[in-house]
């Protein structure tokens, strides 16, 4: 499977989603294939995923594609269980997590409150690594 | 979800645009260089993140850069 062909059929396919991608070829790609303004091509390794969290926490009601890479992902694995965790589902739910997080200023106090449901994934956005 | 062949990609990105909840989808690629025959986009990565960001303020009503006047 070549990642431009599926970049290829996806394109024409997408209208009002965010799109959030990394870095190097699939960027090129992207960028050479969709010319929209919701496309956010971040050019960096490491927080595509933690740019389309924020995004499907603030925004959850547009639906949030990110591309990643492998090395994008291993640099910054932590998003994985952060993304499970805040579980974005609806504007009360993400004010309620953003008071904690002041309140505590810590993250790990954060995801201890919350019980960890992985591997099961919480409902509400898209996301599709490379 | 691990997909390897275009036509499972299809059907699984078609699943992720059309179907709420997260979908998180690995997908086994060939090694390619082909995006370097490709022409690159003349857009700046900094002009790419203010055009998405006046995208959003457009489209959802709200102010996210409000300058410094």
């Amino acid at each position: 499977m070549i990642r431009y062909a599926c970049f290829e059929w996806l394109a024409p396919l997408l209208t009002d989603q965010l799109v959030v991608t990394s870095l190097s070829g699939q960027r090129v790609e992207w960028g050479h294939l969709s010319k929209r303004d919701a496309d956010l091509n971040l050019g960096s390794m490491g927080n595509a995923l933690a740019v389309g969290i924020g995004l499907a926490l603030a925004l959850p009601h547009r639906k949030v594609l990110v591309f990643e890479s492998d090395g994008s992902v291993l640099l910054s694995l932590f998003n994985l269980p952060t993304l499970v965790n805040l579980n974005p589902q609806t504007w009360r739910y993400l004010s309620s997590i953003t008071k904690r997080i002041a309140a505590l200023g810590s993250a790990t106090r954060v995801r201890r409150r919350e019980k960890p449901i992985w591997p099961q994934l919480p409902e509400g956005r898209a996301l599709i690594r490379w | 979800m691990t997909v390897s062949e275009l036509e499972e990609f299809k059907r699984e990105a078609t699943r992720a645009l059309n179907q709420a909840g997260l979908r998180f989808v690995v997908c086994k690629i060939e090694e390619s260089l082909g995006h370097r025959t490709l022409t690159r986009s003349n857009v700046d990565l900094l002009e790419t993140k203010y055009r998405f960001v006046r995208y959003l303020e457009r489209t959802e009503g709200k102010a996210i850069f409000q300058g410094r006047g």
